[in-house]
C-alpha cells in the first residue's frame, strides 16, 4: 500500500527584510512558489520493508531531500540533503572593491589620510555590503544488523559553508592605536565527516567500537587588503609605503580521527557497568604566511607550517547498582585529557604589516603555548524512594584539573547537591534542588603565561613586576577560585483533567572571592509558568511566560604609563581613582501563547501561536577617578504570529492557508548612528541594529494518493 | 508556518490496520481494544509480525503489557501499564515501564540510560514516545523540540532570543547536539564533550592553532550559552566587558568603557562596531606567525 501527498502552492513575502530571512531564506518582498512531498509505502503485515522519499520546502532556502529505505529489523539506509542560511545584514557600506573576495583593493580615486577624519573620498566611494552565508549538508547513514546481536553501521556526512563574515582586518598600528577596517570576508568551507562502526548487544552486554574522521577544508588561506591609511607616525622603524597591502590569515585545514569504545554489562537486575573510552587526534598543517606582506623580514621563520598535533583522551566508568528496592547507588570515574604535542619555537612576530621585525631580545619575540589539560573527576550520588512518589537524592562530586602555561595550576572543585522529589497531593506533584560547589585555586600565578609566551632570553632581562601581561590582581573567573550556589523548584499541578500548571524558579550566585580585578559575582534568576488547557480532543490551548535575570558584577583597574611591558605596582602604590566597577544586567521577559482546534472534525483544523520576547541590557559603570557616563540599554523585542488553517476538501485533498508575521525592534549603540567614518581609527560597515516587520502568507493544495 | 506548508501530512497514512494484521494479534485484547487508538500499532514496527524480535512477532500484546490473564478474565490491572496511567488502572513504576522497552531497546543509543539525568527525573519511555502512533513526535524531527522544551523551560526562553540556534525554526533538533537517552558528556551531549559539540559543526574553530586562545580550546561555553543569548554571537556578555573579565592588560584592555566612548559624547573602537573584534578578530585563535596577539 502507498500513502502519499504532494503539496504545491504559492506565498508572498511582504517586505524586504534581510534580517527576516535570517534563517528562513525569505529577504526579499515578492510572491513565489512553494511545495513538499512524501512518497512513502506502509508495508503490509508480512512485509518489513519500509521506504520514504520526501522534500520539504521546496523553493525556499531551507529546502531539504531525504530518503530513507529500512528492512524493520534488519537494514536502514538514509540520504539527506538539506540547507541552511544565515542572512545577517544588507546595510552595510564600505569603500573596498571586491567585498566578500580574497583581494580587496581600494578605488583609484581613495585618498588616504592618518585617520578617517581625512578620508575625503570615503562618501563617494561606498559600496553596499551584504553579510550572509549559505549552509549545505549531504548526509547518508547505514544500520546492518548482521544478526540479532551484531550490528555495523555508517555514517557519512559532506557539508559546505559559502558566503561571507565580517572580519576586523589591521594593517598598521601606532602607539597602541591600531589602523584598520571591517571587511566581508570570505567563507568557503567545506567538511567531510566519516563513521563506521560495530555494535554487539546481548540482553545484559552491548558494546560499540567505532571510528569517526572529521576534515575541515578552507579554499581561502589569506586575505589581502588595501591600506587605507597612510601619513601616520607608524612605530619606530617602519618604512612601509604607502599604497602597501596588508594580508591576514584565514582558518586553516584540519583533521580530526577519533576511536571511542564504549559498553555496559549488567550484572544481575540489579548492577550496571557502563563506561567509555575516546582517543582523539587533531592536526593542521598548513603553510605559514609570511610574517609580513611588506617586509622580507630578517629573521626567517622557524619552521614552514605549524605541525600541529593535539591529542585527547577522554574515558568515563559508572557503576549503577540498587541497594535495597528502595535505594540505588550510583558511582563515576570521568577522565580527560588534552596533550598538545605541537613543537613550540620563537616567532618574531610584525604586529599588522606595517612596522619591521623586533630582535630577539624583545617583546615581539613569542613563543608559541602549548596549553595541557588534565582533569579527572569523581562523582557518587544516592537515591532513596520513600513512600508514594516521594524520593531523596543527594550527590557528592570531586574534580581535580590540572593546565599548563596558565595563571593557575590545579584547580580542585567539591561539589554536593540534594534533590527531593514529592507529591504534596495526588494532583500535584514537585521537586527542590539545592547544589553548591567550592572550587580552590592552588595559587594564581599571572606571570606563568607570560613567561611561557616569551623568549626565555627576554624574559631574563626583565625584573618581577614587569613578568606580567594582565594586572596581577585580575583572577580570571573560569581559574580562580569560585563559590556556586543554586537553588531550583518546580510544581505540576493538574486541577482537573484539562487543566494543567508548570512552575519552575531558579536562583543561581557565584562568587569570585578572590578577584579584586575580574568578574567578582554573577547572579541569575528564573522563573517560568505554563498554562495548558485540554478541554477535549478537539482542541487545547497553552499560554507560558518566562522571566530570566542576569548579573555580573566586575572590576577593573586603569592602567597606563610608559614601559614595555608596562610594570604593575603593588596595590598600596596605585591610584584608587584608577579603579572601576560596573555592572551589567540582562533582563529578559518571554510570553507565548498556542491553540490547536479542530474546528469542524475531520475537515477543519486550526493552529495559532504567539510569542513575544523582551530583552533589555543595562550596563552601568562606576569609578571615583575615571571619567564615565551610562551607557544606553541595549533592547530587542521579537513579536511573532503563526497562523495555519487546514481545510479538508475531500479524503484525498485539503486546503492550506498560512499567516506568519514577525517584528523585529532594537536598539544597540555599537550600531545605532555609527557610521562607516565614525571611528578615527577604524573603517567600520556602518550597518544599523535590525528593527523591520514582515508578513508572510501562504496558500497550498495538499493531495493523497 | 514554512514547515506547515511543506510537511505533507501523514494524518490519512494510517492504513495499516489491515484484517491480517488484525487476525495475526492477540485476538483476545481486541475484542475489546479494537479501537483506532490502539490498532494504530500494526502500522509500526511494533505491530508488524514480519519483524524477526517484534512485540507482534514475539508474543502478542503481553510482550509489552506483561502477564494480563488477570486483567482479560478479571478486569484488573494488566502486567505492565505505560503513561500516566488510566481512570482505572495506575500507571506501573516507571522503571517497569522503561525496563519493558530496554528489554529490546538497550542498545548502542541507549546504552548510557541508567543513572542518566532523564532516568534520575524518573522520565518514562512513554513521556515522550507514543508506541501506538505510527507518528510519534519524538520521532519527528521537526517536533521533536517541543517535546524537549515542554519541561526545559529555560532552554525555550533562551531559544527565543535574538542569538540563538535556528532550533525554533525547525533547522535544527535537540538530537543534533544532545542524546537524551543517556550519554557519558555532561548535558547528555551525543558526541563526547561540549567542544566536540560544537566544533562538529564549526570547525573552523578548532585549529589547533600556532595561537591559542586557551578558553576556546577547554571550552566553547566559557564565552558563549549554546541555546540563545540577548547579545550577539551567542556571547554570554557583552564586548568588551566580556573579554575585560579575563584581559587587564595595560592601557585599552584594562580601561573603563562608558557612555563617554559612544556619539555624541565620543566615538571609541572597543564600543562601536565589533568592539574588541573588530582588532581581535581571530579570536578563536590565529595561525599566522605574527598572530599572537590574535589580531592577523
Amino acid at each position: 500500500a502507498q500513502t502519499s501527498t504532494i503539496e504545491i502552492g504559492a506565498a508572498y513575502a511582504s517586505d524586504d527584510s534581510y534580517r527576516f530571512g535570517q534563517y528562513s531564506g525569505i529577504t526579499d518582498k515578492g510572491a513565489f512558489g512553494i511545495g513538499g512531498f512524501q512518497l512513502e509505502n506502509t508495508p503490509g503485515a508480512d512485509d518489513n520493508r519500509y521506504w520514504t522519499i520526501t522534500g520539504k520546502n521546496l523553493g525556499l532556502e531551507i529546502a531539504s531531500l531525504s530518503a530513507n529505505y529500512r528492512r524493520w529489523g534488519e537494514f536502514s539506509f538514509s540520504l539527506n540533503y538539506d540547507q541552511l542560511p544565515h542572512y545577517r545584514f544588507n546595510d552595510g557600506f564600505t569603500p573596498f572593491l571586491g567585498s566578500g573576495s580574497v583581494v580587496q583593493t581600494l578605488p583609484s580615486a581613495w585618498v588616504g589620510a592618518g585617520s578617517t577624519a581625512g578620508f575625503t573620498a570615503l562618501s563617494s566611494n561606498l559600496n553596499q555590503v551584504n553579510i550572509d552565508k549559505q549552509r549545505e549538508r549531504i548526509t547518508s547513514a547505514l544500520k546492518w544488523r548482521l544478526n540479532p546481536n551484531w550490528e555495523l553501521m555508517g555514517e557519512f556526512r559532506h557539508e559546505t559553508k559559502q558566503g561571507n563574515e565580517v572580519l576586523g582586518a589591521i594593517f598598521g598600528i601606532t602607539g597602541g592605536n591600531p589602523r584598520g577596517s571591517l571587511i566581508a570576508r570570505p567563507v568557503d568551507y567545506q567538511m567531510d565527516e566519516l563513521t563506521v562502526g560495530v555494535t554487539y548487544a546481548r540482553r545484559r552486554t552491548q558494546y560499540t567500537l567505532s571510528y569517526n574522521t572529521l576534515r575541515f577544508g578552507n579554499d581561502n588561506k589569506a586575505l589581502r587588503f588595501d591600506n587605507p591609511f597612510n601619513n601616520v607616525q607608524w612605530a619606530a622603524g617602519a618604512n612601509f609605503s604607502d599604497g602597501a597591502v596588508g594580508q591576514i590569515g584565514l582558518e586553516p585545514d584540519n583533521v580530526s580521527s577519533q576511536l571511542m569504545f564504549s559498553g555496559a554489562h549488567s550484572f544481575g537486575s540489579a548492577t550496571r557497568l557502563s563506561g567509555s573510552i575516546i582517543s582523539t587526534t587533531l592536526e593542521q598543517d598548513d603553510s605559514y604566511l609570511p610574517y609580513s606582506s611588506v617586509f622580507s623580514a630578517s629573521t626567517p621563520l622557524p619552521q614552514d607550517d605549524l605541525n600541529g598535533e593535539v591529542d585527547s583522551l577522554l574515558s568515563n566508568l559508572k557503576l549503577s547498582t540498587r541497594l535495597s528496592r528502595r535505594g540505588n547507588l550510583n558511582l563515576r570515574y570521568k577522565y580527560r585529557e588534552r596533550d598538545n604535542k605541537t613543537p613550540q619555537a620563537i616567532y618574531l612576530r610584525i604586529p599588522g604589516d606595517a612596522t619591521t621585525q623586533g630582535g630577539l631580545i624583545s617583546s615581539r619575540a613569542r613563543v608559541n603555548r602549548i596549553y595541557d589539560l588534565e582533569r579527572e573527576n569523581y562523582a557518587a550520588d544516592l537515591t532513596y524512594r520513600f513512600s508514594g512518589a516521594t524520593r531523596l537524592a543527594v550527590g557528592i562530586e570531586f574534580e581535580e584539573t590540572d593546565r599548563s602555561m596558565l595563571d593557575v595550576a590545579t584547580t580542585e572543585e567539591d561539589s554536593v547537591f540534594a534533590k527531593l522529589n514529592f507529591k504534596p497531593s495526588t494532583l500535584s506533584s514537585a521537586w527542590i534542588k539545592l547544589s553548591s560547589s567550592e572550587r580552590d585555586a592552588s595559587s594564581y600565578d599571572g606571570s606563568i603565561p607570560f613567561i611561557a609566551g616569551h623568549n626565555p632570553d627576554y624574559i631574563a632581562t626583565l625584573v618581577g613586576n614587569e613578568l606580567f601581561e594582565n594586572d596581577p590582581l585580575l583572577r580570571r573567573w573560569h581559574l580562580t577560585d569560585r563559590e556556586r550556589n543554586e537553588l531550583s523548584a518546580s510544581f505540576n499541578f493538574f486541577p482537573s483533567d484539562q487543566i494543567g500548571v508548570s512552575l519552575l524558579a531558579i536562583l543561581a550566585e557565584d562568587d569570585y572571592p578572590d578577584a579584586k580585578i575580574g568578574l567578582q559575582e554573577s547572579e541569575k534568576s528564573s522563573y517560568a509558568i505554563d498554562l495548558t488547557y485540554t478541554p477535549d480532543s478537539n482542541w487545547n490551548a497553552s499560554v507560558y511566560y518566562n522571566f530570566d535575570n542576569y548579573q555580573n558584577k566586575q572590576a577593573g583597574y586603569a592602567r597606563r604609563g610608559g614601559g614595555n611591558p608596562t610594570p604593575f605596582f603593588p596595590e598600596s602604590v596605585r591610584l584608587p581613582g584608577n579603579n572601576w566597577l560596573l555592572n551589567s544586567e540582562d533582563t529578559v521577559n518571554s510570553i507565548g501563547a498556542a491553540v490547536e482546534w479542530t474546528l469542524i472534525p475531520n475537515r477543519l483544523d486550526l493552529e495559532l501561536d504567539t510569542s513575544y520576547m523582551d530583552a533589555e541590557t543595562e550596563i552601568r559603570p562606576f569609578s571615583f577617578g575615571q571619567t564615565f557616563l551610562p551607557l544606553p540599554d541595549v533592547t530587542t523585542e521579537i513579536t511573532s504570529i503563526s497562523l495555519s488553517l487546514d481545510y479538508q476538501l475531500r479524503d484525498d485533498r485539503a486546503l492550506s492557508f498560512g499567516y506568519y508575521f514577525e517584528r523585529f525592534q532594537s536598539n544597540d549603540y555599537a550600531m545605532d548612528g555609527a557610521g562607516v567614518g565614525s571611528l578615527n581609527n577604524i573603517l567600520l560597515l556602518g550597518n544599523q541594529s535590525p528593527d523591520y516587520a514582515a508578513h508572510f502568507i501562504s496558500a497550498s493544495l495538499r493531495m493523497s494518493f | 508556518l514554512l514547515s506547515s506548508v511543506s510537511t505533507p501530512s501523514r494524518a490519512q497514512s494510517q492504513s495499516a490496520q489491515d484484517s491480517q494484521s488484525v487476525e495475526r494479534s492477540d485476538s483476545t485484547c481486541l475484542n475489546c481494544h479494537n479501537n483506532p487508538t490502539i490498532t494504530s500499532i500494526f502500522g509500526t514496527a511494533h505491530g508488524n509480525a514480519s519483524i524477526p524480535g517484534s512485540p507482534l512477532a514475539s508474543g502478542g500484546c503481553s510482550t509489552c503489557h506483561g502477564d494480563s490473564s488477570n486483567h482479560s478474565q478479571a478486569m484488573q490491572s494488566p502486567g505492565v501499564v505505560f503513561g500516566d496511567g488510566s481512570s482505572r488502572f495506575s500507571a506501573s513504576t516507571t522503571e517497569l515501564q522503561n525496563q519493558t522497552c530496554l528489554n529490546c531497546h538497550e542498545s548502542s543509543e541507549t546504552v548510557h540510560w541508567t543513572a542518566s539525568p532523564h532516568q534520575a527525573a524518573d522520565l518514562s519511555c512513554a513521556g515522550c514516545h507514543t508506541i501506538h502512533a505510527s507518528q510519534s513526535a519524538a520521532l519527528d524531527e521537526l517536533r521533536d523540540a517541543s517535546i524537549c522544551l515542554s519541561c526545559h523551560l529555560e532552554q525555550r526562553s533562551e531559544l527565543n532570543r535574538r542569538s540563538h540556534h535556528p532550533v525554533r525554526e525547525g533547522l535544527m533538533t535537540c538530537n543534533d547536539c544532545h542524546n537524551p537517552h543517556g550519554s557519558d558528556a555532561v548535558a547528555l551531549l551525543a558526541r563526547s564533550s561540549i567542544n566536540e559539540t560544537c566544533t562538529s559543526c564549526h570547525a573552523e574553530m578548532r585549529g589547533p592553532f600556532l595561537w591559542e586562545h586557551q578558553p576556546v580550546n577547554e571550552d566553547c561555553s566559557t564565552c558563549h550559552n549554546s541555546h540563545g543569548s540577548t547579545q550577539n554571537a551567542l556571547l554570554s556578555m557583552r564586548q568588551p566587558f566580556l573579554c575585560q573579565t579575563c584581559h587587564s592588560e595595560a592601557f585599552h584592555p584594562s580601561s573603563l568603557y562608558s557612555g563617554t566612548g559612544i556619539p555624541p559624547a565620543g566615538a571609541q573602537q572597543n564600543l562601536l562596531g565589533s568592539s574588541c573584534t573588530s582588532c581581535h578578530s581571530t579570536v578563536h585563535g590565529s595561525n599566522h606567525p605574527s598572530g599572537s596577539r590574535l589580531t592577523r
